[in-house]
């Protein structure tokens, strides 16, 4: 979210922006904002990856009516509850769904940048998070491919709207 | 010509046997050892949703 959209991972459908802001023993993939993409990436070696396999988010930047934290975490939550379908892989390997917990997030703060990936205004904000995540440990050096889809509907503070994604990744750690 | 009708039955019992064996075996036969992938990679680590990676909680990482 603290990213401007033309260098966001998330709207990167070749992985040129993988790298972008990464730091620390976590590498972070990304969802997609166009429900499609595939992208290629080098990673160092010994870091863990978090897979956002679907998720959500709510602040108090893009939904001004939400004053509470309460309200950004049902918000964040309702826009998840209507995901029907789920699945990742890894290197061909099925995650199990348990391997893929639901997961929310703490409030945190960020910052919006200009032209950021919502539209939002520029400025400080909170947010909370709510999603199917996957943690992988490090995987060994060498070549990866990690995929992951969802379908379903999203229940959103305006409305109901059709949800499918499908983002692919060749990874190559080293 | 009775040696030749029994050489050709065993012939063909032979023939018989290879082919339920490799019918009816042959999915077990070729299966994947459990565990890995089809291009004999591990099945890959996830941290449990109740650990602490580096620590911090799941949650607490989505919110990075």
């Amino acid at each position: 979210m603290p990213i401007p959209t033309n260098t966001n991972p998330a709207s990167d459908n070749s992985g040129v922006n993988c790298a972008h802001s990464q730091s620390g023993p976590v590498w972070f993939l990304a969802g997609s904002t166009t429900g499609k993409a595939e992208r290629t990436c080098v990673i160092p070696a010994g870091k863990a990856i978090l897979l956002p396999v679907v998720d959500a988010e709510c602040s108090y930047a893009e939904y001004p009516k939400l004053k509470t934290e309460s309200d950004l975490r049902s918000c964040a939550v309702s826009q998840n509850n209507g995901i029907s379908h789920m699945e990742a892989t890894i290197d061909g390997v099925s995650l199990q769904s348990q391997q893929m917990p639901r997961v929310q997030s703490p409030l945190f703060s960020f910052t919006f940048p200009e032209n950021n990936l919502f539209g939002s205004p520029a400025g400080p904000s909170q947010s909370v998070a709510d999603g199917y995540y996957a943690f992988l440990q490090p995987l060994s050096p060498g070549k990866h491919d990690i995929s992951f889809k969802v379908a379903g509907v999203q229940f959103t503070t305006t409305g109901v709207q059709s949800v499918a994604q499908n983002i692919i990744y060749h990874l190559t750690v080293q | 010509m009775n040696n030749s009708i029994i050489k050709t039955f065993k012939v063909v019992a032979i023939i018989g046997t290879l082919l339920v064996t490799f019918t009816f075996g042959g999915t077990t036969i070729f299966q994947p050892v459990s565990g890995q992938t089809t291009s004999g990679r591990a099945a890959p680590s996830v941290y449990t949703n109740d650990s602490k990676p580096y620590g911090l909680s799941y949650g607490e990482w989505t919110a990075k």
